[in-house]
Parts: C-alpha cells; sequence; structure tokens
C-alpha cells in the first residue's frame, strides 16, 4: 500500500501557493512541497489540520494506493 | 522573522557548528595536537550556536518558530540522530582499532570521537534539509 494525494491539485484549485498554504496549516513551505512529491507522509493531525483548511475532507487529500 | 529566514539560520547555525567540530576532530587526528585550535572552541560555537537559535526564534515568534521545527523539520532530525547512534558505534571499533596499533593516544581518540559524534549529526541534518529543498516546483 502507498499513500497517494491529491495535495497539490487542490491547492491549485483554491489558488493557493505552498507558502499560504504552510501558512495556513502552521508548517514550513518544505513540509508541504515534500507532502506533495509524496517524499513525507504527514501525521494524522497535520493531515486532517490540511484538510480544514482546504474545506474538504482528509479522504479527498489522501487515499491509499495499490503498490506495483 | 520568516519561516525561510529562521531555516536558513538554523541551517547555516548546524553548518558551522558541525564543520567547526570536523575542522578540530580532522586537525587533532591529522597532527595529534589541539594547540592551533583552541580545545573549548567547538563547545563555545555550540553554544553560541544555540544562543542564536533561541533568539531567532523568539524575534521571529511562536508561529514562525513553530512552523521553522514542524513535523517534518522533527523527523529529520530523528533520523539525523539516529544515524549520529550508529555512527558513534562505529567510531569505537574504529578508534580501539588504532589505539590498539598505537596510532593514536587516548586523549587523541578522546577528542576525535567527542567531537566527530556531536558534529556528524549536525552536518547530516543539514544535508536532508538542503537535499528536501530541491522536491518539486514552488507556486
Amino acid at each position: 500500500m502507498e499513500l497517494l494525494n491529491n495535495l497539490k491539485e487542490l491547492r491549485k484549485a483554491r489558488g493557493l501557493t505552498q507558502a499560504q498554504l504552510a501558512e495556513a496549516a502552521g508548517v514550513s513551505r518544505k513540509t508541504i512541497n515534500t507532502i506533495e512529491n509524496r517524499v513525507f507522509i504527514p501525521s494524522t493531525v497535520l493531515a486532517l489540520r490540511l484538510g480544514k483548511v482546504l474545506q474538504v475532507r482528509v479522504e479527498d487529500v489522501f487515499e491509499l494506493g495499490q503498490k506495483g | 522573522m520568516t519561516v525561510e529566514k529562521l531555516q536558513t539560520i538554523r541551517r547555516w547555525v548546524f553548518l558551522i557548528i558541525g564543520l567547526t567540530c570536523l575542522l578540530y576532530a580532522g586537525i587533532y587526528l591529522v597532527l595529534g595536537m589541539s594547540d592551533i585550535l583552541n580545545p573549548f572552541l567547538p563547545g563555545v560555537i555550540g553554544l553560541a550556536g544555540g544562543l542564536i537559535l533561541v533568539i531567532a526564534s523568539l524575534i521571529g515568534g511562536h508561529s514562525v518558530a513553530e512552523a521553522v521545527f514542524d513535523e517534518m523539520s522533527r523527523a529529520e532530525w530523528g533520523r539525523a540522530l539516529r544515524f549520529g547512534y550508529w555512527w558513534a558505534l562505529a567510531l569505537y571499533p574504529v578508534f580501539g582499532l588504532l589505539l590498539w596499533r598505537g596510532l593514536v593516544d587516548q586523549t587523541q581518540a578522546f577528542a576525535v570521537m567527542g567531537t566527530l559524534t556531536g558534529g556528524v549529526p549536525l552536518l547530516y541534518y543539514c544535508w536532508l534539509d538542503m537535499r528536501g529543498q530541491g522536491h518539486g516546483i514552488v507556486e
């Protein structure tokens, strides 16, 4: 199983930059960048916070995908 | 003080402390003496670096400091510490061998191992931090 995310699409749809989303979620721009690029898997707390900032459910941001 | 500025300050502070430790260890290992660098230099640089970080965080305020020391940063610091732990353990057989062969004395081994143990996690964190900056396009 791997964790997929639609963070970049959702962020762009709301006209937010990585820096703006980072500020709203209380993390660094690098953290948003590495989540979007699937380098870093956020905690449940941060995932929920991102969903709250983007006004979507956490399942709309993150989903499980089959690897391979 | 912005998040990026505080991140840059942290990176430079860690880099300077790490390189000072590395330099001290290198000089002591190669030349076998600490006369060139003051033995308190790595410690003083480390304390000064910590003070700079505290002051910069206070100037930046709670939200900036929280964003800079967020969970990604803590995860990378954890990785750096884990690397530093195994690195420190690996130094024991290496310096045990060097001591046994008479290539270094105990004072030299103590000074080199101590500064390398302190400096390497900081440098590894800098590498992780800089590597993470390059992913994707900033929009």
